[in-house]
């Protein structure tokens, strides 16, 4: 490969005069505002929950509660370990893997759910107004909101590859989360009000993550030109 | 004909993968990311022959490549504190080239495989395929058909093959780069190598 030297110099010069001019954030500066935003997300989904209420069991069994909490929320931190956790590299797991668990959550958290219902003998609620799905509906996605402002924030361009699956697992996880943290308020247990009202959030989560993943994850939001360039 | 620097690993008597130390690479770009500045210099020198080469082959373009090159070398500094410590720097940063290719594509610049190569290139082609002695004979013919079979690939097998037999990237490093699996990394670039014995074979002597 042959090549202007002059020309490679020239190239050279620009791009570090550029980077003395828009310095990047080292590692541990990151580091300390990732986990600061981390925790200010999930403080806000505690306090959300407080807001809204706190925990309200109902009569129901407290194992189904916490089982479903602790359940879901291992499934969210799973899913947001696949799209996030880098375990020693810069790269991500291949894109199908991505969009498989992405697409699967739903039904896993569902599954979860059904399993603990029945092992505990919980009989399920009559069915509920359309109004209660939508206001889980709603709750959930507030739930999510810190946690999901503090991703967006704190991992942008960490994804070359395929940031749109990225974005849609780690949507998908975190509206898991809000999924997980609703149960602690909403005392009914129908199945279908549980898909509709603390499910379906994070397949719209998953959807929005995918649209906007691009723009959050992918490296092409960093600035690709210096001031001179 | 692999390079001295290069492993090779050979299964069933096609070179599948080759490796390179990027230990050096590695461990400046772990010094950039903690903060020293004077570590850029040293990840540059190491890095940019290597991306503008591959930008070059993908684009046929000189200023493309070195405008491709520009945005990934701001963008790997960009990223300078994301990257994750004793992570290797060269499959991300051919990602992130890749990556400025696609937009480019999306954004409607023309890349294309052009018709004239330089030497080098002829060169770094008959090597990854392990051509014999008789082959390298009329080594600019060749590079001509092994050149236009390239071109004809399809796009992920062309960069399967380029990112394993001609930039030595390991078939888990260039899945990763693809975002696929090794097995799929190894179905493309086997399916590149036997397009070119084909054209190879094909050739009139």
């Amino acid at each position: 490969m042959t090549r202007d030297r002059e020309n490679a110099r020239r190239l050279q010069a620009t791009i570090e005069d550029a980077i003395k001019i828009a310095p990047a954030p080292s590692r541990a500066q990151v580091s300390r505002t990732r986990s600061r935003l981390l925790a200010a997300g999930l403080v806000a989904s505690v306090v959300a929950v407080g807001l809204t209420g706190g925990v309200h069991l109902n009569g129901r069994p407290t194992t189904l509660v916490y089982g479903t909490l602790l359940g879901w929320a291992a499934i969210a931190m799973a899913g947001a370990w696949l799209a996030i956790g880098r375990r020693g590299a810069m790269l991500g797991p291949p894109t199908r893997l991505l969009v498989a668990c992405a697409a699967a959550m739903g039904p896993v958290l569902l599954a979860w759910y059904a399993l603990l219902e029945h092992l505990l003998g919980a009989a399920g609620e009559a069915a509920v107004p359309v109004s209660m799905h939508v206001t889980c509906f709603a709750i959930t996605l507030a739930y999510a909101a810190g946690p999901l402002a503090a991703v967006g924030a704190t991992y942008r361009a960490i994804d070359p590859v395929h940031p749109r699956a990225t974005g849609a697992l780690l949507f998908a996880a975190i509206g898991a989360l809000g999924g997980a943290l609703i149960v602690l308020h909403c005392w009914v247990g129908e199945l279908a009000h549980v898909a509709l009202g603390h499910v379906l959030p994070l397949v719209g989560l998953a959807a929005a993550g995918a649209l906007v993943g691009d723009r959050l994850f992918g490296t092409t939001s960093l600035p690709g030109r210096g001031r001179l360039g | 004909m692999t390079p001295a620097w290069q492993a090779g690993v050979v299964v069933d008597g096609v070179l599948v993968a080759t490796s390179r130390d990027d230990s050096s690479l590695d461990r400046a770009m772990d010094r950039y990311a903690a903060g020293d500045d004077a570590a850029f210099g040293e990840l540059y020198e190491g890095l940019a022959p290597r991306l503008y080469g591959f930008l070059h082959r993908q684009t046929r373009d000189e200023a493309l490549a070195d405008d491709l090159l520009q945005q990934t070398m701001l963008r790997i500094h960009g990223a300078r504190g994301r990257f994750v410590e004793g992570a290797a720097v060269i499959p991300w940063a051919f990602a992130i080239a890749r990556r400025g290719i696609i937009d480019a594509h999306r954004r409607g610049r023309r890349i294309v495989l052009a018709q004239d190569a330089d030497e080098g290139d002829a060169a770094d082609l008959l090597a990854s395929v392990d051509a014999s002695a008789e082959e390298l004979v009329d080594a600019q013919g060749l590079a001509d058909v092994l050149r236009a079979t390239l071109a004809d690939l399809p796009e992920n097998q062309r960069v399967a093959f380029e990112l394993v037999k001609q930039e030595g990237l390991s078939l888990g490093e260039a899945a990763a780069v693809l975002g696929t699996t090794v097995a799929a990394v190894k179905l493309r670039a086997h399916r590149a190598y036997e397009a070119l014995r084909a054209a190879i074979a094909r050739r009139p002597s």
